[in-house]
């Protein structure tokens, strides 16, 4: 009879788990109203950012009669030193900051976890090993070295200078992932799977890395806002030639070109600026709601 | 028969140079199959250490481990591999031992379908037959720890399990590999009180409905007692063995001061019984400490029948006695016991 109950169970079809699973994803965002709240900012600046191009087409057109003015409805945010419309450079600027961004949290997240978890689990020479290049990597003073780099290597394609970024982040991630591991592997657990002869990578993947989600993700989130001023401030010194407008470069170029002199200008310099800052509140509050969702207290079905 | 497992003079030392811990000191001992043996000790002398070796999550320093005849040490990859599954280890703390981020359907299918002790005939060939007969499995080994109805609990995470449930999905999950051989760590000491027996009386259903032979490790000679009647039960002290005999002998004829010392400790519900009941004066209340072991006898400091210039030089051996098991106390094992 009970075999029947689990099979009964069973039945729920893909999409009704999947419906089930979101609306759980959803109550678990929502918990927390801070959280909630930047969940919903990011998705609203991801959407502009990749959506709102298709939309609104990117201003290049030089009008001398329309430099620097003021909000109007044609201009929400006014125009900048070309009389280009500054609303349709945030909204076709953001791609860019945000897809490097991404890349390298998502390659310095992965690198921190996978070796951060083999040398707290494994220990010995891997450790060793592991933990010699991570102090080393940590104390390469990282500005000044992507400045070198992109000296030498010419950075103009986001993509190489993500990965660059993401190759450089991960040491403290790695070190703090490493002390977690280290302690939950004394767990009774971990023992457990040990003694089930349950293998490395079992144990590994789906013992360690479940229990460290919540600081993984959180990780990955500050990784992101991390990189985001990185790329700003490589952008702000012009050390990185990107030539397609984003919001770091909108920045380097209001400054370059004197926005700052300006009283009618700070709509040019401010728009960015405010873009960015939103993005990054946006993304460290949203890491509220996302420690929440990882967390199996709270994950359990109503 | 030989013994399923034999452990012979065991050693297992902690930290190395004036660190160094001597944890368990040279131990033997014989557990037969079908056998209950009880390990009975104050915290620290090595009766965990002891069982975690058993199972082979710490190698021992010097000695050998035996499954089945066969030193662990030295076995082939399958062999190994076979006792590896053979050997269970339930945890003290059922706080600690489930994993957190798992629900009890995830805990007990994975080393299911990982071993693959179920074929796909029952339910057809395929993944799929497969994967029926294992959930059909989990659902019938909670049944066996008494988690009924199965489906209240399939999808519950540990913590919304009280600490006896979660002891059961301990055991549950240490049966998917049906296992021979179960070292239960101190397995109901952090379970309350009421529910300690309905525990024990499932632990004892397995020995006899899957042929289990059972190490129970514990500091409580009441639970001992309880558990092991028909068995044996070994008294550890700083990381020896003091004295060991079939349980009725060892309860009621204690040799060792230090059984007899524990015995006594052990309370009594009864006024009556507690009244009659004779405590040892023990010289010194303190565990000496595992770094700085008193010479000879390590119990001597404590033991009100300690001979100067005997017990604090030799290090007495563990003697048979005619009575049943052995007694490391020249000097009272042939003293008839006190009915504790």
């Amino acid at each position: 009879m009970t075999a029947q109950l689990v099979e009964d169970q069973q039945t729920d079809s893909i999409l009704v788990s999947a419906w089930k699973g979101f609306r759980t994803f959803v109550r678990l965002l929502a918990y927390n109203r801070v959280g909630f709240v930047g969940f919903l900012v990011v998705i609203f600046m991801i959407l502009l950012s990749y959506a709102g191009p298709l939309f609104i087409e990117l201003d290049t057109k030089t009008k001398i009669d329309r430099i620097y003015i003021t909000p109007t409805l044609e201009h929400p945010l006014g125009t900048d030193h070309q009389g280009r419309d500054i609303w349709s450079q945030i909204v076709n600027g953001g791609k860019d900051v945000i897809y490097v961004a991404f890349l390298a949290a998502l390659i310095s997240t992965v690198i921190a976890v996978v070796f951060g978890t083999l040398s707290g689990f494994i220990g010995g020479w891997m450790d060793s090993a592991i933990m010699s290049v991570t102090d080393i990597i940590l104390t390469i003073p990282q500005f000044p070295l992507l400045a070198v780099l992109a000296a030498f290597i010419s950075l103009n394609s986001l993509t190489l200078l993500g990965i660059l970024m993401g190759l450089l982040n991960w040491p403290t991630l790695l070190r703090a992932l490493r002390a977690q591991a280290l302690s939950l592997k004394q767990r009774d657990f971990i023992e457990a799977a040990r003694a089930l002869d349950l293998g490395v990578w079992h144990i590994v993947l789906r013992e360690l890395v479940p229990n460290m989600m919540p600081y993984i993700v959180v990780s990955f989130a500050l990784g992101m806002t991390f990189a985001v001023y990185q790329q700003a401030g490589l952008v702000f010194l012009g050390l990185v030639p990107i030539s397609a407008g984003n919001w770091s470069v909108m920045i380097q170029l209001a400054w370059v070109r004197g926005a700052i002199f300006y009283k009618d200008s700070v709509w040019y310099i401010m728009a960015p600026i405010v873009a960015i800052a939103i993005l990054q509140l946006a993304i460290i509050s949203m890491t509220r709601s996302l420690e929440l969702v990882f967390n199996p207290r709270l994950r359990a079905s109503e | 028969m030989t013994p399923i497992i034999e452990l012979r003079n065991v050693t297992k030392h902690f930290g190395s140079g004036r660190d160094r811990v001597t944890a368990v000191d040279s131990i033997s001992l014989d557990i037969e199959p079908g056998e209950i043996v009880c390990l009975v000790g104050e915290s620290g002398c090595g009766k965990s250490t002891t069982g975690r070796m058993v199972v082979g999550l710490l190698p021992p320093s010097e000695g050998q481990i035996l499954y089945q005849g066969q030193d662990i040490a030295s076995m082939e990859k399958a062999d190994y591999q076979q006792y590896r599954r053979a050997v269970q280890i339930i945890h003290q703390d059922p706080y600690a031992s489930l994993n957190p981020t798992q629900t009890v359907r995830q805990m007990i299918v994975t080393p299911l379908l990982r071993h693959q002790t179920l074929g796909a005939s029952r339910n057809g060939g395929g993944r799929r037959g497969r994967r029926r007969n294992v959930e059909r499995r989990a659902a019938e080994l909670l049944e066996i720890v008494d988690l009924t109805p199965v489906s209240d609990f399939l999808d519950k995470y540990p913590h919304q399990l009280s600490g006896g449930q979660r002891q059961r999905v301990s055991v549950a999950r240490a049966l998917t590999v049906e296992p021979r051989f179960i070292v239960a760590d101190e397995a109901v000491s952090m379970v309350d009180v009421s529910i300690r027996v309905s525990l024990l009386n499932m632990l004892y259903r397995l020995k006899d409905e899957f042929d289990v032979t059972f190490l129970f490790i514990t500091h409580d000679l009441a639970l001992a007692k309880y558990f092991a009647w028909e068995g044996r039960i070994t008294v550890m002290y700083l990381g020896r063995i003091v004295e060991e005999g079939p349980t009725p002998r060892l309860i009621t004829d204690s040799r060792h001061p230090y059984t007899q010392a524990l015995l006594g400790a052990v309370p009594e519900a009864d006024p009556e019984l507690a009244k009659k009941k004779v405590h040892i004066e023990l010289r010194s209340a303190e565990i000496p400490s595992l770094l700085n072991l008193p010479t000879g006898c390590t119990f001597h400091p404590r033991c009100p029948y300690f001979v100067p210039g005997e017990c604090d030089l030799v290090v007495p051996p563990l003697d048979l006695i005619p009575d049943g098991g052995s007694v490391a106390c020249p000097v009272r094992m042939s003293e008839p016991g006190q009915i504790v």
